[in-house]
Order: C-alpha cells, then structure tokens, then sequence
C-alpha cells in the first residue's frame, strides 16, 4: 500500500533523509520511529504530497506522490504533529466544512458525520465549540477530519504527543479499530511505549536512515532483542526462581518476592514460550497470569540507534 | 451547464458557509452594512442641494458620484485588506495544511478566498444599492449608466480581492500580508503617475499626450467613468492620449475595466498554478 524507494531531501546542505526504503503492507499499522530531527516529519510530508524529495520515489496505492498529488491525497488522510482548528465552530460544523471541501453530497454528509462522531466518541460533543474542546478531544476530532472522506491510507504524525494517558489509550483503542476496518495505518511517535502495544510494523530512522524495518516478531528476532514476559504466581516463589534460572535464554530475570511477580527477558519463539508455560504448571507452580509483553521496541531502538541527528 | 454551475457552486461554498454561515458573525454582517449607510446617509445630507440649486439643475448624478465613492473606498481597502488575511490567517492558525490536504485544488482554494471578499464586499455595501437604483429617478443618470458603474464596482473588487488573496500567499504573518497589501494598492493607485513622470511622460495635466501608465490606475478608470457619465460621449483628454489612440472617442475605462478583468483571472490562474510549488519551495 506504502511504497518508498532510495528517497532522499536535502534542505540546502543538510541531508533530512537519506535512501529510505520502505514498504508498508495493505491493512498494517507501521510504527515509524526515530529520535526527534532523524527526518519522520520530512518522510511524512513526502508521502502526504506537502514536499517534493529530492529523489526517490513514493507510492501510495500505487499512484506517485509527485507526479499525482491530487489523486493521492483523495486516498489519503494526513493528520499533522501540528495543527489548529476553527475554533469559532462547532464540532458538526467543522466536519461539514472538510465534508463539503471533500466534495461529499450535501444529503450524505449528516449520516457519515455521525457516524464518524459516533467511531471517535465525539458525539456528546456534536454542538460544542471546537476551541471549548480539551487537547484529546481536539487530537480526535482532527482525525475525524481526516476520515471524512474514508480514506484506504492514513498518515498520522504524532498523534498521541501531548495526551494525558486516558487520552493515548483512547487514540490507541481508536488506532486499532480503524485497522479492523482495513485502513493501512502509517504513524510516527518518538515515544516508543505508545506504538508498542498497537504496532504490527516498525520501521527505526536515525539521522535520515532507515536502521530497521519490518513486523515487529521478525524485527525482534532479527536484532536479537528478547521478548519481555512477566509472570505472576500465588505461592512457591524460591521454586518458581529455580526453574526459571535454568534457562540460559533468560536475561533480567528480577522477582517480587511481596508481590511474587516475575519479570524477565527471554530470546524464544512462541513454542519455547509454551514450553516454558508448561513446565511451571507440570512443576506444580499455581501460576495467575503469563503475559507475553512481545518484543521491546525500546531494547531494539537502543541496539541500532547512536543518538545520531541529520 | 446547470450541472457544472451547481458544481462549481458546491466547490466554492464551503468558504462561504465558513465566513457567513459557521462562523455566526451575524451581528458584524448586520451593524458593518448599517454603519456605512449611516455615513452614506450624513455625507449626502452634507451635500445635499439648496432649493435654488434644485430648480437649475439635476441631482441624481451628483448623489450617485458621492454614493459610489464611499463604496469604491470601501472596496479599495476593506476588499483588498480582507482578502490579504484570507491565506495568511489559515497559516497564522496552521490550518492551510489542512485545508491543502482536503481535496480542494488550488484553484478552488484561490477563487474561494477572492469570492469571499468579494461577497463581504457585496454584504457591506448592499444597502447603498437602493439608493444607487433611486438616482436615476432624480435625474442626471440613466439607469444603463447606474447599473455600468455597479458592473465596474464588480470588477474592480474582484480585482482587490484578486490581488489581496495573491499577497495573502506570500507571507506568513497577517501583519505582514495587510502591511504589503497597502503598499502594492498605493502603487497601483498613486504609483503609476509617479512612473509616468519619471518616464518624462508627466501625468499631472491629463491633456498630456504621452501619459500612459497613470491611464491604467484605478484611479483613472472611476475618473474616466465619471467623467464619462458628466459628460456623455466626449473625451476628456485631449488627441494622443492613450484612450484617443487606441479607439477615438472611447472612453478609457472601456478598456482598461476588461483589461482588469483579465488580469484578475490571469493572476487567480497563475497564482492557483503555482501556489502549490511556492509552498513547497517556502517548506525547504
């Protein structure tokens, strides 16, 4: 669905990007990662037709981003790290207004703007003046405009900075049930815990390069990252420790003897893991809960980063 | 055709219901038009004839020419001032990526914003329409001449606005839009015959026969109107000036008001053509 091919953008003698290549798969959630000024907000400019690279090619369902701006942008809806609002309007209003610059008919635009209301939890504040709107209500109702035109590609430039935490797992919850609706998800953060738990995909720039990309599993065993497991028992904590010790795949393995809570990093697949799961129940540990944490983006993030800027 | 004009009406009301419908500044649109009419209505009772000037003569020309001025005023800095904001306001508040991004094309985006100020316009000086359409009645004017002079109005606000929207573009700041918006419009109006004298061609007597640039003025086209509607068919410069030349004994709005016209379409066209090539180049 997001195709990027050796795309550089020089900006006088500094290089912003420099031959990135990516590709984002139809229906996928790609986290795009990188350290402020590693040159996200340029790629996404690119790929949203705002800038022209200076090489490189762009697709988005196939069509150039430079050669055929206008029909790219009716499939693609861009939400920008930052934006303002007409704040004079009210919330209905304001979704009618970007309704009727999408050229959506007049009779249509009631229905699909409830509906969009309703999917990002606005409709209470349908009559409501936008600038009466707290920053998480302003975060969702810019990404209603966005979807006002049901867009198949949505690019999203730090869409949860400056939320409270209710406010990032409501734009999370929000994030994945647009992905069950097939829309193919490219979202950058440089906060690595707030594209963990949704991300299928990640892709890690530094100073313009691409250091890594790929689905996330694939990403983790690639760099050798462990998966972060976390394991909670009711009783038996010096047999549990034993066990668990046994494993050479087992690194940061620190116990809450209070709280008998384990948490650990183990190198494995999900077969291992079961093996793992299977012989604590076998050894008679009353375990509560297994918790696979998946891969942690923040290991792999320090693994191939430097800390370098463009 | 009908098709294509709802179409077309459909692309370009987002702005308007924007300006005049969502925003809900229904007390501005209502006091702005009475206050003019107010001011309107003290200036006429200033000029208004003795009863001796009455009985010699007509006064449906006179009030018509005074009527005109405070609209063509109001057109001149009120247009081209709130067209100026038009862009630069949508960066000031960093919606214009938005509005880039919301499948207008430039075009839409650019005549939108001119319409725009052309309809403000239209709001504020609506209540002097009547009493442009009463001065016939008085005599002195025909009503072909009453409704030229509103045609040209037209046109030469459009051509504000045309421009204001082009400047709007350039810069980032309101301040800064309005502040380059008053010189180009002093230019326009004073320049020209600033130009002509540096040219030798000397503007200050209009019977001069090289005069050329201050004939494109705006100035000069109300000046060559209501010289026009004074006195009916004959030219008020003498042989050789650029309106004698071109076509004898046509007044030279006849042509300079199209001449304005088509500008206004060519810049709303050029300016739609690179508006977005110009932001791009501004971003690196």
């Amino acid at each position: 669905m997001i195709e990027i091919k050796s795309l550089y953008k020089h900006y006088g003698k500094l290089v912003a990007v420099k031959n990135l290549t990516l590709t984002v798969p139809k229906g996928e959630i790609f986290g795009f990662i990188g350290p402020n000024g590693a040159g996200k907000s340029t790629t996404i400019k690119i790929l949203s037709t705002l800038l022209t690279p200076t090489a490189g090619i762009c697709k988005i369902n196939g069509i150039d981003v430079v050669k055929y701006p206008y029909e790219v942008r009716k499939i693609l809806g861009y939400m920008p790290d930052l934006f303002g609002l007409y704040e004079e309007l009210k919330v209905w209003e304001y979704l009618d207004f970007f309704a009727a610059c999408h050229k959506i008919a007049y009779k249509n635009r009631k229905g699909i703007i409830n509906d969009i209301l309703e999917l990002t939890d606005l409709t209470v504040k349908r009559d409501a003046a936008v600038g009466s709107l707290s920053r998480g209500m302003k975060q969702r109702l810019c990404l209603a405009k966005t979807l006002i035109h049901d867009p198949l590609v949505l690019v999203l430039d730090e869409p949860a900075s400056g939320l409270d935490p209710r406010g990032r797992i409501e734009m999370r919850a929000l994030l994945n049930e647009l992905r069950k609706m097939g829309k193919t998800i490219f979202v950058s953060s440089h906060i690595l815990t707030e594209l963990a738990d949704f991300c299928t995909s990640v892709g890690i720039i530094e100073a313009g390069k691409l250091a890594v990309s790929g689905l996330i599993p694939e990403v983790v065993k690639k760099e050798g990252v462990g998966r972060h497991i976390r394991v909670k028992i009711l009783d038996r904590v010096e047999e549990c420790q034993n066990i668990l010790s046994e494993y050479e795949t087992i690194s940061n393995l620190s116990g809450a003897v209070v709280e008998k809570v384990f948490t650990f990093d183990m190198q494995a697949d999900d077969e291992a893991l079961c093996e793992l799961l299977r012989r604590l129940i076998t050894a008679g540990i009353p375990v509560i809960s297994f918790y696979d944490k998946g891969g942690n983006l923040e290991d792999i993030f320090m693994k191939v980063t430097k800390g370098q800027v463009s | 055709m009908r098709d294509r004009i709802f179409k077309i009406w459909e692309n370009i009301s987002p702005f308007f219901r924007y300006e005049f419908v969502y925003r809900h500044n229904y007390m501005k649109y209502l006091s702005y038009p009475i206050g003019l009419l107010v001011i309107t209505a003290c200036f006429l009772f200033g000029q208004w004839p003795t009863k001796y000037e009455l009985t010699v003569d007509t006064i449906g020309d006179k009030f018509y020419i005074y009527i005109m001025v405070i609209i063509i005023i109001v057109s001149a800095v009120i247009g081209s001032l709130h067209a100026a904001i038009s862009i630069s306001s949508e960066k000031e508040r960093k919606t214009l990526t938005l509005l880039r991004m919301s499948g207008l094309s430039p075009v839409e985006i650019i005549s939108g914003k001119a319409l725009n100020s052309v309809m403000f316009i239209l709001l504020l000086v609506l209540p002097q329409l009547p009493l442009l359409i009463w001065c016939p009645f008085l005599g002195g004017i025909s009503f072909a001449k009453t409704f030229m002079g509103i045609a040209v109005f037209l046109i030469m606000t459009f051509f504000y606005a045309v421009v204001g929207t082009s400047i709007s573009i350039l810069f980032k700041k309101n301040f800064m839009a309005t502040s380059f918006t008053i010189f180009i419009m002093l230019f326009l109006h004073f320049g020209m015959y600033v130009i002509d004298d540096i040219f030798g061609r000397g503007s200050y007597y209009y019977s001069n026969r090289s005069a050329f640039f201050s004939t494109l003025s705006p100035m000069e086209v109300w000046n060559s109107f209501f010289y026009e509607l004074y006195y009916s068919g004959t030219s008020y410069a003498e042989p050789g000036h650029f309106k004698t030349t071109v076509l004898e004994g046509v007044p030279a709005f006849y042509l300079t008001v199209p001449l304005y016209l088509l500008v206004s379409i060519f810049i709303c066209f050029f300016v739609a053509r690179n508006f977005e090539s110009y932001l791009k180049w501004r971003e690196d």
